[in-house]
């Protein structure tokens, strides 16, 4: 037994054929109903981004005096015109709340194909390149972590203008490090290994290197980290919103709904409470999917999860017997 | 030793002067300090002589050196605001904002580690599983509306708690709550993970080949090995609360930190007083940063500081 | 199968004894079956060397001895006597749990993962006389610096107060086997203790064990895949093949008198210095995947000798003439056997 023990880097285990196939996916993830809800939550939550204007029952920026705080419609003085009752401004909190999809999804994915594009380049380079090229990007990157976040975040978002737009750049600006890191470090440790080094004596050159056999390593810890790293710029779109720096009315987002029912929430908690469950679940679906299919794309770590099951059952049959 | 602490304070520098370039072009490049702060009714003289005064006639160049200058001797001029000096201010809110940081992080600390390695112990069992959810939950809220939610329930709704402000202990609890739940799960969940780990290591089998009890194993070796990357996490999150969380929680429970008076800055155009915040907050990253390291090697003794 | 292979005397209680031992390993492929009915004893004072290739369960065997099988492994049939008493169930588990690490310990293959990274060599040693010996932190510190000395460190004072990375791996495996003999064991399970070593350190390392044995009347079973180590320190041999013991024997009769092919296979592949002109001769082919197990011989895929008696699985059958046992219907004096090997004893009957 001892021989299959010898430790090897997550790159070089061999990539699960799942990833190709959707139905062999989707059976899969049906066995852990944790992750599929996750999943399922998530392609919700993309298609009411999509679908928002025709899903809506009102527009999301109508303002209406006579209906302003309208309850729930499940509450004594709540009305069936208003599924999640109104705001202080008699705005609809159920349209206003799918409308905010939209925006959390556009920033969110905004930032992570932005931050994500330009740390992978670096890392690539880094890594591929090495000694001073990597020292210097390697350099810039821990200068970078070491900013103080949010606050410079702050600081910029004030001094160019909050927008939307401003929100993305900025994010992306403070976030593309982690994706820098990742990918030199899987690089490096990649290029140390014997089939690299095989294929770049035979003459492979670089670009064919880093496509035919680095790439299809870097993708599986990249999704994974792509996916949380989503989590985060989401939390960090509601956190900016909230303080006024993000997205700017009319537009909708689940954290400048928040910030606008703070002021009366001792009177309304409707208005506040929807979309933090809102921006809570959808944060909860990806961390469930993302933790299930960083399990399912590493097979040591399959493995452990078969036996820590295999370990439950034999568990439970013996305090049955005992 | 000494080496290493001159080699940390000089990639200290080196992170002082990227957040000085980057507050300088912020400041002077993309945005107008001049329309900024004055009031749109000013005259284009008294934009002028303001303009002069910043010294922002003069070229880039130097510009940039009285800019450095400056800070060097921690000069950030007067909070418009405010009309006093932007560093007094500064040090007149520090205390708050580190006081609730020391309880934010203590609670998550006290509470993650143990919970984590107790979910650890028996990996999918009955706690473990409680224990993960709460974690994912924990990290799933987004923080400000956490502390929404904690005032509507605690405050409002039972009466435990002042909503907002700052002066005793009970006016503490929420904003630490809030500060630390977040953290608390992330820390439960690499706790866990860690041990997990470690408890996998050959040293622990071979420890128990030598027949020590399990418990002696998990809290003599296993632990002091997982806690390695748990203290890196642990900073992490003084770091991350430091630069950035403490200006939301410190916004919902109108806790009179650096934070909130960050917020203030920007709702007043105060230019100056934010500077001296973000600096005087780069400055502690630094510090901390590198008292983790001196940590580290109190810790691990393969850690070389040399 | 089913009853114990007395090795060469039947005297006194064996130390250890295995009976038909069987160890399943629950993966996500299905049942591995990593031990197939093991059966063997081990004398007081005497050395048992288990010999095979990479998964042929040695390393299995050892662990479950000393109680280490993990999920998704378990015991699955069989039986693990100490002096005559079972080391299995409620009870057993009980008087294993007293057993190791003072009269049963054992040393493992890597030594540069063995230790706790962040715990001094001293407390190591400190930390298991204390548990077993009930000594003050201060008598067992004096207690581990004269074992680290007994086991060949020098300036053992010094050495107390560094940590495992400070030390080469010859001497992390010295620390580990002074850990080991701290309680003095009557028992050592020695699991393929030099393979991780450079060639001259090995040496070093052999040469301990055998004056430790000598010394301290220690029982060895000792893992290993090399014949070599097996020749120099061990009494006894029983040969493992795909989870089970395929054929036993003195060490000295063993190699000149092996009758399972499969172990006359291992010993033509072993160079040897007497024999020059002797060309070294693999065995063709890999052992079969313990997933799903052949029902006849494991070996016989690989056998030159297969007949179709191989279909049926051999038991392990003492050989005429009291030179050890072995599980091979067809099993014949290899054919290199008379001219090669001077060194046989003249007491072949």
């Amino acid at each position: 037994m001892s021989a299959t023990d010898f430790p090897r880097p997550a790159a070089l285990r061999p990539r699960p054929a799942m990833l190709a196939a959707p139905a062999g996916f989707l059976a899969e993830l049906w066995k852990d109903k944790a992750a599929f809800a996750g999943f399922a939550f998530l392609i919700l939550v993309v298609l009411v981004a999509i679908f928002a204007p025709v899903l809506a029952p009102h527009d999301p920026a109508a303002q209406s005096v006579l209906s302003r705080l309208t309850p729930p419609a499940w509450t004594e003085r709540g009305s069936a015109a208003h599924l999640l009752g109104t705001d202080m401004l008699g705005r609809d909190v159920f349209s206003r709340l799918l409308h905010g999809a939209r925006a959390s999804l556009m920033v969110g994915v905004s930032v992570v194909l932005l931050a994500g594009s330009a740390g992978v380049a670096l890392g690539l380079v880094a890594g591929y390149r090495g000694g001073r090229t990597d020292t210097v990007i390697m350099r810039v990157v821990d200068v970078f972590v070491a900013f103080p976040g949010l606050l410079l975040t702050l600081l910029l978002v004030a001094m160019i203008g909050p927008s939307t737009s401003t929100m993305i750049v900025v994010l992306a600006f403070s976030n593309w490090m982690i994706y820098t890191r990742l990918v030199r470090g899987i690089v490096l440790s990649m290029r140390a290994t014997p089939f690299i080094e095989a294929a770049e004596v035979l003459g492979c050159g670089p670009g064919r290197i880093l496509r035919l056999h680095i790439l299809p390593n870097l993708i599986p810890p990249l999704l994974t980290l792509a996916i949380l790293e989503f989590t985060n710029i989401l939390l960090a779109e509601a956190a900016l919103s909230f303080l006024g720096l993000g997205v700017q009315p009319p537009d909708t987002s689940w954290g400048l709904d928040i910030a606008n029912g703070k002021n009366y929430m001792l009177i309304a908690w409707w208005p506040i409470t929807f979309p933090g469950l809102a921006i809570a679940a959808t944060v909860l679906s990806v961390n469930l999917f993302a933790s299930w299919l960083r399990v399912t794309t590493d097979p040591a770590e399959r493995e452990k999860r078969h036996a820590r099951g295999r370990a439950r059952a034999l568990r439970r049959t013996s305090s049955e017997n005992g | 030793m000494a080496q290493f602490l001159i080699r940390r304070a000089l990639q200290g520098m080196l992170v002082i002067l990227g957040v000085t370039l980057v507050v300088f072009v912020a400041t002077r490049m993309v945005g107008d300090p001049v329309q900024m702060m004055l009031p749109l009714s000013a005259s284009a003289e008294q934009r002028a002589a303001f303009s002069q005064q910043l010294g922002l006639d003069q070229p880039l160049g130097t510009q940039f050196l009285a800019f450095v200058g400056d800070l060097l001797r921690f000069d950030f001029g007067d909070s418009l605001w405010q009309r006093r000096p932007a560093i007094e201010i500064v040090l007149t809110k520090l205390p708050r904002t580190l006081e609730l940081i020391a309880a934010g992080f203590g609670f998550a600390v006290i509470l993650g580690v143990p919970l984590g390695a107790l979910a650890a112990m028996r990996p999918d069992g009955l706690w473990d599983r409680i224990i993960v959810s709460l974690s994912l939950i924990g990290l799933s809220v987004p923080q400000f509306w956490l502390g929404l939610i904690l005032v509507m329930v605690f405050a409002v709704g039972l009466g435990l708690f002042p909503t907002s402000g700052s002066g005793s202990l009970s006016h503490l609890v929420l904003p630490a709550l809030t500060l630390g739940i977040p953290s608390m799960a992330r820390i439960m969940m690499l706790t866990r993970s860690s041990v997990i780990a470690e408890l996998n290591q050959q040293y622990v089998r071979t420890a128990r080949a030598r027949g020590l009890p399990f418990a002696h194993i998990l809290f003599g070796h296993a632990m002091r090995n997982a806690l390695v990357p748990v203290l890196t996490l642990a900073g992490w999150e003084v770091i991350s609360a430091w630069a950035g969380y403490t200006v939301v929680v410190e916004t919902v429970f109108a806790w009179p930190g650096l934070g909130m008076t960050a917020m203030g800055a920007i709702n007043h155009s105060d230019m100056f007083l934010l500077q001296a915040i973000v600096f005087v907050v780069a400055l502690g990253i630094v510090l901390v940063s590198l008292l983790l390291d001196l940590l580290y090697k109190l810790i691990d003794p393969r850690i070389d500081l040399a | 199968m089913g009853s114990p292979i007395a090795m060469t005397r039947p005297d006194p209680t064996p130390i250890l004894e295995l009976r038909n031992l069987e160890v399943c390993f629950d993966t996500r492929a299905g049942i591995v079956r990593g031990l197939r009915g093991v059966s063997f004893a081990l004398e007081p004072g005497k050395t048992l060397a288990l010999v095979g290739e990479s998964g042929s369960g040695k390393s299995v065997t050892a662990s479950a001895v000393m109680g280490l099988i993990q999920l998704p492994g378990a015991i699955t049939g069989g039986d693990i006597l100490w002096k005559g008493e079972s080391l299995l169930g409620r009870a057993g588990a009980r008087r294993a749990a007293r057993l190791r690490g003072k009269q049963m310990s054992m040393v493992f293959q890597d030594p540069m993962t063995s230790l706790d990274p962040l715990m001094s060599i001293g407390a190591h040693l400190v930390e298991v006389q204390r548990r077993h010996l009930g000594l003050s932190r201060r008598a067992a510190a004096a207690r581990g610096a004269e074992l680290l000395d007994a086991v060949g460190i020098t300036d053992p004072a010094r050495r107390m107060g560094q940590h495992p990375h400070e030390l080469s791996g010859g001497m992390r495996q010295r620390v580990m086997i002074a850990l080991a003999i701290a309680c003095e064991p009557e028992l050592l399970i020695a699991d393929e203790p030099t393979t991780a070593l450079d060639v001259t350190i090995q040496a070093q390392v052999l040469d301990l064990l055998a004056d430790l044995q000598r010394d301290m009347g220690l029982s060895i079973l000792l893992i290993t895949h090399d014949l070599g180590v097996v020749a120099g320190l061990c009494e006894e041999v029983a040969v493992m093949y795909a989870g089970e013991i395929v054929e036993t024997g003195a060490a000295d009769d063993l190699f000149g008198r092996a009758r399972h092919p499969y172990t006359q296979g291992l010993v033509r592949a072993t160079p040897r210095l007497t024999d020059r002109s002797e060309r070294l001769v693999s065995i063709d082919g890999a052992p079969p995947g313990l997933l799903d197990p052949p029902s006849g011989c494991a070996f016989a895929p690989r056998c030159p000798q297969t007949t179709g008696a191989c279909a049926a699985r051999p038991p392990l059958r003492a050989a005429p003439g009291g030179h050890g046992a072995h599980a091979c219907w067809n099993a014949r004096p290899a054919a290199w056997e008379p001219a090669a090997r001077p060194v046989q004893k003249a007491s072949f009957a």
